[in-house]
């Protein structure tokens, strides 16, 4: 069991630490100057459509 | 802004149904760029469909080193050009996706390689099976992006089915491999199996930058069969733990080498939830969760259902994969599998397939 909980307190350390970069990543995303969007924004809209091939 | 000179090129291996669409797409592109594909030991009409574009063609000489021999000869038989593009000739790529990538460079002085999202090609006909895995595959792919999004600056391999790279950079790696293991010619390391990371090593450990273009975006196809998604991924994580291995730990490998440690952790908790089940099934009790282990599942979810707003054109099926959880940890199951049979293949050299 104590093995059991030394690797549950990594794995939920790691996600949450991850996510948190992740959201963190978004924010700055956000931020970005308006003439940096072109480059930095504009395939943000993360529910775009595409046909593919 | 100043003009820079770019070349696009693209290795294929029988790539007649899918190097016309490439070739396209890069014939699309809002910064002009030369197009040349590198042939190697085609035997269909990879060649005739790339001529009929009015690209340069060239066929490999000898090559036994798959795409990175063809690569390293292509490279070799350039020349004036400031930035060189790889491109799968099964990718895609979107149109202002050089234009992006030059901004990068211009940015970042010291910015060797830039790579971008990767979304995957839906096919117009699959079967039940087939969907299954291109909706894992789906998710899978978002995940990789939002995971690049965490640490852009920083991320793990400037990945090659799309890659745009400075010529000087691949100039001293070359120079760099020829110092430390004496080859000549080896842009691209003809001995790995992840040839993408391992040059994305090489630059770190020049000083150079990589990075991902959040702007850019390239669409490849993925294995539709089991064993072409198995060979895929042990071909994936042996190359990378052969290449952190020969490399060692130095500033570019230490960050990779804590993340491969982290596998055994997830190994440890899967095995002990999988073993915990079973025996509480064989008992004939109700399987009991601790709460450590439900506190873990629970984080994993909404992280899991979190990455869902990556996902290239959602469809129902992709919100499943996670919102049901049951198929997500099952493939995380396949993806253990792969790591450890990885291991296995890797500490007794056997035989990968490709």
């Amino acid at each position: 069991m104590d093995l059991l909980v030394a690797v549950s307190i990594i794995m939920v350390a790691n996600t949450i630490f991850s996510l948190l970069r992740l959201i963190f990543g978004e924010i700055r995303l956000r931020l970005i100057k308006e003439e940096d969007k072109r480059y930095y924004w504009t395939k943000q809209n993360l529910w775009r459509f595409r046909s593919g091939r | 802004m100043e003009k820079r000179r770019t070349i696009a090129i693209i290795p294929a291996h029988n790539e007649e149904r899918t190097v016309g669409d490439t070739i396209r797409s890069l014939l699309n592109q809002t910064y002009r760029t030369d197009i040349f594909v590198i042939s190697d030991n085609s035997t269909d009409g990879t060649v005739e469909v790339a001529r009929s574009l009015g690209v340069r063609v060239a066929e490999t000489v000898g090559n036994t080193h798959r795409k990175s021999g063809a690569m390293n000869q292509a490279i070799d038989a350039i020349t004036g050009y400031d930035y060189v593009i790889t491109v799968d000739a099964d990718t895609i790529l979107d149109d202002d996706y050089v234009e992006i990538a030059m901004e990068e460079f211009r940015r970042d002085h010291r910015l060797g390689a830039v790579c971008s999202r990767a979304g995957i090609i839906r096919p117009t006909t699959m079967n039940r099976r087939e969907r299954a895995l291109w909706h894992f595959q789906h998710v899978e792919y978002a995940e990789f992006d939002s995971s690049r999004l965490e640490r852009p600056g920083e991320i793990k391999v400037v990945h090659g089915m799309a890659a745009v790279y400075k010529y000087k950079a691949l100039r001293d790696v070359e120079e760099f491999r020829y110092r430390r293991w004496e080859v000549t010619g080896q842009y691209f390391d003809e001995r790995s199996m992840t040839e993408d990371y391992e040059l994305t090593v090489c630059l770190k450990e020049l000083g150079y930058h990589v990075t991902v273009g959040m702007g850019m975006m390239a669409w490849t196809e993925v294995p539709l069969r089991f064993n072409k998604l198995w060979n895929q991924r042990t071909r994936w994580l042996r190359g990378g733990l052969e290449t952190m291995s020969r490399h060692g730990w130095n500033n570019a490998t230490a960050r990779d080498i804590v993340n491969a440690g982290f596998f055994w952790v997830m190994l440890v908790f899967h095995s002990l939830l999988l073993t915990f089940i079973i025996v509480d099934i064989i008992s004939g009790i109700p399987y009991r969760m601790s709460p450590w282990t439900g506190l873990v599942l629970l984080v994993l979810y909404i992280d899991g259902v979190y990455r869902l707003k990556f996902v290239q054109n959602p469809v129902f099926a992709d919100m499943l994969v996670k919102i049901l959880f049951i198929p997500m940890i099952i493939y995380t199951w396949f993806n253990l599998a792969v790591q450890l049979y990885s291991y296995y293949a890797s500490l007794l050299q056997i035989r990968q397939g490709w």
